[in-house]
């Protein structure tokens, strides 16, 4: 009961932390805060909010028996190598190229 | 059911949703290759709707605890009243959704209108497929307890049903703060 | 709206002979069989102790059966390739048109990889695994049933493309945007699409409930360093398939997005990058390859100690292997596509991993010669296919470290040799390991052994027929010949004839396993085997108290046949009969728990 209460009210100010630095952004016409800090504030706030929901809602603590721990590690590492692998090689392959990969559309790139 | 029906059935669902982590990593990746492939139509930072999105995330976030309380009720009537609640909170996330999706479509931003807004629509509702799958789910469930009372059997459906439903959440954390919130960033 | 969708009395006619010989076939081979079935009187007895049986052994054996069928498919396929390649060098131009060729090697590679390679070790599996940790079957007997019977129905959707409409013609991946519907206007790749969509949610599941059943069903006192090797193998195998085919799904998803419903994810038009998908396939694509291979390392992990009269060599450093592979093989994707363009940092980072994937394997095999070595070893037809394995997977190994090697890989990519290449992994390991396990554990199923006599005949001719079928495929890449090639160049057609004859030895090879199954089961009672014929101390050899009877249900066949009816209306479009059977499919499933709660 109790640790389903403390986990929602965390992850409540953790939501709104995330909301309010983004309002302030948006509000001061992207001038207030730099974009590096928000991004990260945003990302440094959805991870806590993570962990927070993984240790409150669903019980995976370090002390977890190894059964459900290890596979869930394993997904943890393949998740990062797949988003974070597909992300370099792409941005990879589109700094290769001659011409940017952005394009306006026009009745030509139709064609295929 | 044995207790060791109850520890199979649990493990199987908790190695489902992790490879649905990865699905779901498959398409974070994929959004995250093109989403500034905007081809002149909406940008992600034209999606944001900071009052509704806070509104739908608080939403699915109280019906994630709401499940979890439901989990530690011993009693018929407060079950039914904690899988009512969550289906409920859960068909008002699923209506911003819709609502938010026709809107666009209804704006000449459609799903086919750019590689962007392809990967938008297809992450978006990807999760909400998951939510409406969650819904029945909770639908069925709430059927059983009304017929037969909470049974042993019922309680461990019961505690796979918030499993599976505190993951969705999970997975709206990094679809809001990813999807939404970064897009002014870009 | 049109009630059947796209599909209309054209899409049944066929354009050439050889296709229209095909449709024939199979109307034919499929009406008579089940005419048969329902004039034998078999058809109670077949639904009674087969078609709706949950026994794991039972749901191995018709895993096996699939891959049998399919493969005599994937081995037609084959000849048709190295037929049509062996004639048309210019300026003949064979008996296949382009169009039609390119279907044939599309259909050859997605038959052999997901219709006979994973039924092949999802029979194993079934089989062995509950024997091997003895229980007294798999965690959810009823998702057993069940992945048998939509991989059925995948399988089906392929061959229903002979009868109706036509194969995809993109390759085994279909790539981008060639698979595109401005590219490929047909059915072909749809039919591609679901037939791999429903048999990837078959693998996933079966993933979900062997895991289940090797971590929680073990029995009591065998710890996970207990466990034998070939569990092991199996744990990493379907571990890869838990995390690798949401991958599949997700992608196959997004191509048909793209298709279907006019999204623009890799279309070359608003904003699509065809080679996210190149990326995306590929990581499920090489964690793939090593889902087939690692659980027939288990198979030789059980054969060489058998037949070498020693326990296994380093058995925990077998067990890190298995794990430093599976952990691996999720690190190497981009090896398939170094010349997509990427730069000079990533392609170093994929290509050293790569090499880095030869040690664990190196660590096996070393570990294998070092079992035998001072082992009183016999040459029975399992350790004989170890033989052929260990020399050939060799081969297969260093020219997998050269194609690693970005500049080396920049010369050879889709050339033959890399065509060379993984055949020498697949059949070396793959199909080389199966023959050993199939042999090995044959008798403790059947009661009797295979017949050696034959059995050594068909590895020699199989071994043979290899190295003539896909040796001159090596030396071809080499000269500058690109795979997929339908017409060829006069100064290859003498290597090409030789890899024909090849295909031949092989084709004899399979008669002859077929002919030692037959001459076999005549001399069963010659063949009479006692409960542990090998002489091995593995668990499963040991004998089991006998298993109550499982309830059996028709249910999973039923979800099956509805599967393929959804996919069939996903492919011609007709969404009402796809919703209809996801429909119908979801009250079967839910319907059971309401009975018994």
């Amino acid at each position: 009961m109790k640790k389903y209460l403390t986990g929602f009210v965390f992850s409540v100010i953790l939501t709104l932390l995330a909301f309010w630095v983004v309002w302030v952004h948006v509000a001061s016409n992207h001038a207030y805060l730099p974009h590096t800090f928000m991004l990260w504030a945003v990302v440094a706030f959805a991870l806590v909010q993570l962990v927070v929901q993984l240790y409150f809602f669903l019980d995976i603590r370090p002390s977890r028996d190894s059964h459900t721990m290890v596979p869930f590690l394993l997904a943890l590492f393949i998740i990062v190598v797949v988003v974070g692998g597909s992300l370099w090689i792409m941005q990879n392959l589109s700094h290769s190229q001659t011409t940017p990969f952005r394009g306006t559309p026009s009745p030509q790139n139709d064609l295929y | 059911m044995s207790t060791h029906q109850h520890n199979h059935s649990l493990f199987g669902l908790w190695l489902y949703i992790l490879s649905d982590c990865v699905l779901f990593a498959g398409l974070f990746a994929t959004f995250a290759v093109l989403r500034g492939q905007t081809f002149g139509n909406l940008s992600g930072s034209d999606l944001l709707h900071l009052s509704t999105l806070l509104v739908q995330t608080l939403v699915l976030l109280t019906s994630s605890m709401i499940i979890g309380l439901t989990t530690q009720a011993k009693s018929r009537g407060v079950i039914l009243f904690g899988l009512a609640a969550t289906f409920i909170l859960g068909l008002v996330f699923i209506g911003f959704e819709i609502q938010e999706f026709a809107g666009l479509v209804a704006a000449g931003a459609g799903p086919g209108h750019s590689a962007f807004l392809s990967s938008f629509f297809v992450l978006v509702g990807t999760h909400g497929l998951h939510v409406a799958v969650g819904m029945l789910w909770m639908l069925i469930l709430g059927v059983q307890v009304w017929l037969h009372g909470t049974t042993h059997a019922f309680s461990r459906r019961l505690t796979m049903l918030a499993l599976f439903w505190h993951f969705l959440d999970i997975v709206w954390i990094a679809i809001f703060s990813i999807v939404y919130l970064l897009s002014t960033t870009l | 709206m049109n009630f059947f969708g796209t599909l209309s009395i054209d899409s049944f006619v066929q354009t050439s002979a050889v296709a229209m010989g095909a449709q024939v076939f199979v109307i034919v081979a499929a009406t008579g069989g089940v005419l048969w079935l329902i004039f034998s009187g078999t058809l109670d007895w077949l639904w009674r102790e087969w078609l709706t049986s949950l026994d794991h052994k039972r749901i191995g054996v018709m895993y096996l059966i699939l891959a049998g069928i399919m493969g005599v498919r994937g081995l037609a396929d084959a000849t048709l390739l190295r037929t049509q390649q062996a004639t048309a060098a210019l300026p003949s131009s064979g008996y296949l048109s382009a169009e039609h060729f390119a279907e044939i090697f599309s259909a050859h590679g997605v038959i052999m990889i997901f219709f006979v390679a994973m039924p092949l070790i999802f029979g194993l599996i079934n089989l062995v695994i509950p024997l091997q940790i003895r229980s007294r079957d798999v965690a959810f007997p009823f998702l057993n049933s069940l992945s048998l019977w939509l991989t059925v129905a995948g399988a089906l959707l392929v061959n229903a493309s002979l009868v109706v409409g036509q194969f995809s013609a993109a390759g085994w991946l279909p790539y981008p945007p060639l698979s595109e519907l401005a590219f490929s206007p047909g059915v072909g790749v749809d039919y591609y699409i679901w037939a791999l969509q429903i048999a990837g949610v078959a693998s996933l599941i079966s993933a979900i409930n062997f895991l289940t059943t090797i971590i929680t069903m073990r029995t009591h006192g065998m710890r996970l360093m207990h466990m034998p090797m070939f569990t092991w193998t199996t744990l990493g195998s379907m571990l890869l398939v838990l995390f690798a085919f949401p991958l599949l799904t997700v992608v196959l998803a997004l191509l048909f997005f793209d298709r279907a419903l006019g999204m623009h994810f890799f279309t070359s038009t608003l904003g699509g990058n065809p080679m996210m998908f190149v990326n995306l396939i590929w990581a499920w694509g090489h964690p793939e390859v090593y889902i087939l291979v690692l659980p027939l390392f288990g198979v030789f992990s059980e054969v060489v100690p058998t037949f070498s009269h020693k326990k296994l060599f380093g058995y925990t450093s077998m067990v890190v292997a298995t794990m430093a592979i599976t952990a691996l093989s999720f690190l190497v994707w981009v090896h398939h596509f170094f010349t997509m363009g990427a730069g000079a940092n990533v392609n170093a980072v994929f290509g050293i991993a790569t090499m880095a994937i030869a040690i664990p394997t190196g660590v096996k095999i070393f570990n294998w010669l070092f079992t035998m070595f001072r082992g009183r070893i016999v040459f029975k037809t399992p350790m004989l296919w170890f033989m052929g394995f260990v020399s050939t997977f060799v081969i297969g190994g260093m020219t997998g470290v050269l194609l690693s090697i970005p500049g080396a890989d920049y010369q050879l990519h889709n050339s033959v040799f890399l065509v060379a290449h993984f055949h020498n992994m697949i059949i070396g390991g793959v199909v080389f390991g199966f023959f050993a396990g199939f042999t090995y554990w044959f008798p403790k199923f059947a009661g009797f052994t295979l017949d050696e006599r034959l059995g050594k005949w068909a590895f020699w001719l199989w071994v043979t027929g290899f190295l003539v079928a896909f040796m001159p495929l090596y030396a071809l890449g080499l000269m500058g010949m690109t795979r997929r090639l339908y017409v060829v160049d006069p100064s290859w057609q003498p290597l090409l004839i030789v890899a024909a004859v090849g295909l031949a030895i092989i084709l004899a090879a399979v008669a002859v396993q077929i002919a030692q199954l037959v001459v076999s089961v005549r001399n069963r009672e010659r063949l009479h085997a006692g409960h542990n014929p090998w002489g091995s101390h593995a668990p499963e050899w040991a004998p089991l108290p006998p298993v109550d009877r499982t309830h059996n249900t028709g249910v999973a066949m039923c979800i099956g046949a509805l599967a393929f009816l959804g996919g069939f209306g996903m492919v011609w479009h007709m969404w009402w009969l796809a919703i209809l059977a996801l429909a119908v499919s979801a009250v079967l499933f839910i319907l059971p728990p309401f009975k018994h709660v």
